[in-house]
């Protein structure tokens, strides 16, 4: 695990929701029908076609990767960043599927056309193919199995990003090599624009972002430990203010490594914008790069992209009170949203069900009980190793424990959950077994890698 | 719960996709109306000996990729018949995308014939008697 990040699923809480998906569908779908407009090339058989065609359609589908993986915060917000990351992948996969029927089909069918692989022999258009469909194949081999080839994960980002920018800069040059469909002028622009503008995104993305985020500096203030193994860091900008965010947001945090480096992880806040002056994330020794957090100094550098997710009780103004469900080091986001509605003076009723492994990992403990006393704030801890003398909720935050402590009504509150995938799938059927409706039920999960 | 939908997503964006692709595959192989190319009279049988020489400078040449023959290649332009179509100068005109037959042909396709310009005298008989044999 190398991240407490905090993607968040709440995709009914904006309605620019459905706009978005027809931009995405419109970005792969539009380059492919444009195809059909105007002189077409004369018919080559079904399957021929088809099998030319799969290679346009794949790599349109690989084009929308730059677009998804961009961080375009009003794009991302009414999905969830772990959402549209999931998609990412899925997406990926699908369009790999896709390139690989039209190389298969080729090679079944049209062996002569295809031709020669040597590269001394082909044409230059067909060797790129080549070359792009081979780093397609190490994407996707790379990918799925990062953890069984013990890649270390910045190195895979590296790694990730030359073969995402070789495999399509490669395809768009086959494509516009062999041309078949694009005899016109203009769609010969239409495609070399589009695959433009995905290296323009890549281009935003590792150059231009990192260089503006070299301009803003943070400085470690703080490095305080919560408990075992979990580190709270304060920050504050080296120049001018901090940025205006809401609770249960996060942002990617970059830390002994300068922004160009791919290095950064994204982190939940843990402190409240209600309280100025510094922003904290409090983080859990779990990965490569969180192993050594506490070793972080007070006086070093970090760089800070944020803030990002749609995560939080400022979304849902008419909820009716909130339960917030929190695994580990899941409760940094939902301490973000006690504290500011601790500070808001917030009349709503609230419960706060913490599951942690035992009582020694249990964060912010005091700080906890002070906000049950400021709010409306039920507290259930849940252990999983309790002590002998537990008194308390013990195993997991399940539909049982979850049923003897709330209210009757529990139907009209809204829920966050935040924990690692496991509790999350446990909340939700939990959830769903008590009848609570989708649409109330918002989460974040760690560990999206 | 969220990783199930964006599976579901993509594979409805993969879907899409992909009858997408087989629909415009189906529309740009509707039977058109245009005529079928007339027939032109061949003088002689050419050397079977050129003519596999000519299939040797067709095939070093990746003429598969854009042409077939007997259904090896790229089945686009179909070389099947040429030699009953065309006259041997006609198709020397083909081959090296010359002037007379630029207009309907896409640049591209002239930009890949240039190539042909270039073969010796030799190879451009061997491989004119290779297209001439290929009847109808």
């Amino acid at each position: 695990m190398w991240n407490q990040f905090l993607g968040e699923r709440s995709i009914d809480s904006r309605g620019s929701g459905p706009a978005w998906l027809a931009v995405y569908l419109a970005l792969i779908l539009v380059p492919l029908a444009v195809l059909l407009v105007g002189e077409r090339p004369r018919g080559g058989g079904f399957l021929w076609d088809f099998a030319l065609i799969l290679g346009y359609a794949g790599l349109a589908m690989m084009g929308v990767q730059f677009a998804l993986t961009a961080r375009f915060k009003h794009a991302t917000a009414p999905f969830g960043i772990d959402l549209i990351y999931y998609f990412h992948r899925f997406l990926a996969a699908a369009a790999f599927v896709l390139l690989l029927l039209h190389v298969l089909l080729l090679l079944w069918k049209y062996p002569d056309a295809v031709g020669k692989v040597d590269p001394r022999s082909a044409p230059g258009y067909m060797t790129l193919g080549w070359i792009a469909i081979l780093a397609f194949a190490a994407i996707m081999l790379t990918s799925l199995m990062r953890k069984p080839l013990r890649i270390e994960y910045d190195r895979w980002r590296r790694l990730h990003v030359l073969l995402a920018l070789l495999a399509v800069i490669c395809a768009v040059l086959h494509v516009q090599g062999s041309g078949t469909y694009l005899e016109a002028p203009w769609k010969r622009l239409l495609w070399s624009g589009l695959a433009l503008s995905w290296l323009l995104l890549a281009v935003w993305v590792r150059l231009i972002r990192p260089a503006l985020l070299m301009r803003q500096p943070w400085r470690v203030v703080d490095v305080r430990q919560e408990c075992e193994r979990s580190w709270t860091l304060s920050l504050q900008p080296e120049h001018g203010e901090i940025f205006a965010y809401h609770p249960g947001q996060f942002a990617w945090l970059s830390l002994r490594a300068s922004p160009f480096a791919l290095r950064e992880h994204p982190f939940s806040f843990s402190s409240s914008p209600t309280r100025p002056g510094n922003i904290e994330f409090t983080i859990k020794e779990l990965g490569d790069f969180t192993r050594n957090i506490g070793q972080i100094k007070p006086g070093e550098l970090a760089y800070v992209d944020g803030p990002y997710g749609a995560f939080g009780v400022d979304r849902h103004p008419r909820a009716e009170g909130f339960v917030f469900i929190a695994g580990g080091v899941g409760i940094a986001p939902l301490m973000s949203m006690l504290r500011a509605l601790a500070d808001r003076a917030e009349q709503r009723p609230l419960w706060l069900f913490y599951g942690n492994r035992d009582w020694r990992r249990v964060a912010f403990r005091e700080e906890i009980e002070q906000l049950a006393d400021n709010l409306s704030l039920t507290v259930v801890h849940v252990l999983g190793e309790p002590p002998a003398d537990w008194q308390g909720e013990t195993g997991y935050v399940d539909a049982a424990v979850l049923r003897r402590h709330l209210p009757a009504e529990y139907g009209a509150l809204h829920y966050l959950v935040c924990g690692p995938e496991p509790m999350i799938r446990l909340a939700e059927r939990s959830l769903a077994e008590l009848g609570v409706p989708l649409k109330q039920l918002h989460s974040e999960t760690f560990d999206i890698a | 719960m969220r990783e199930r939908w964006a599976r579901a997503l993509a594979i409805a964006t993969g879907v899409m996709v992909l009858l997408l692709s087989a629909a415009i595959a189906a529309v740009i192989n509707t039977p058109s109306d245009e005529p079928a190319a007339a027939v032109v009279a061949v003088a002689s049988e050419p050397d079977p000996l050129q003519i596999t020489k000519g299939q040797a400078v067709y095939d070093e040449n990746g003429c598969a990729r854009c042409h077939s023959v007997a259904g090896k290649g790229s089945p686009r332009s179909p070389l099947d018949g040429v030699g009953s179509r065309l006259s041997r100068a006609e198709t020397h005109d083909w081959v090296t995308g010359a002037e007379s037959v630029q207009e309907e042909l896409s640049p591209r396709a002239v930009n890949a014939k240039q190539r042909y310009t270039k073969l010796v005298e030799e190879q451009m008989a061997a491989l004119l008697d290779y297209l001439g044999s290929l009847k109808e």
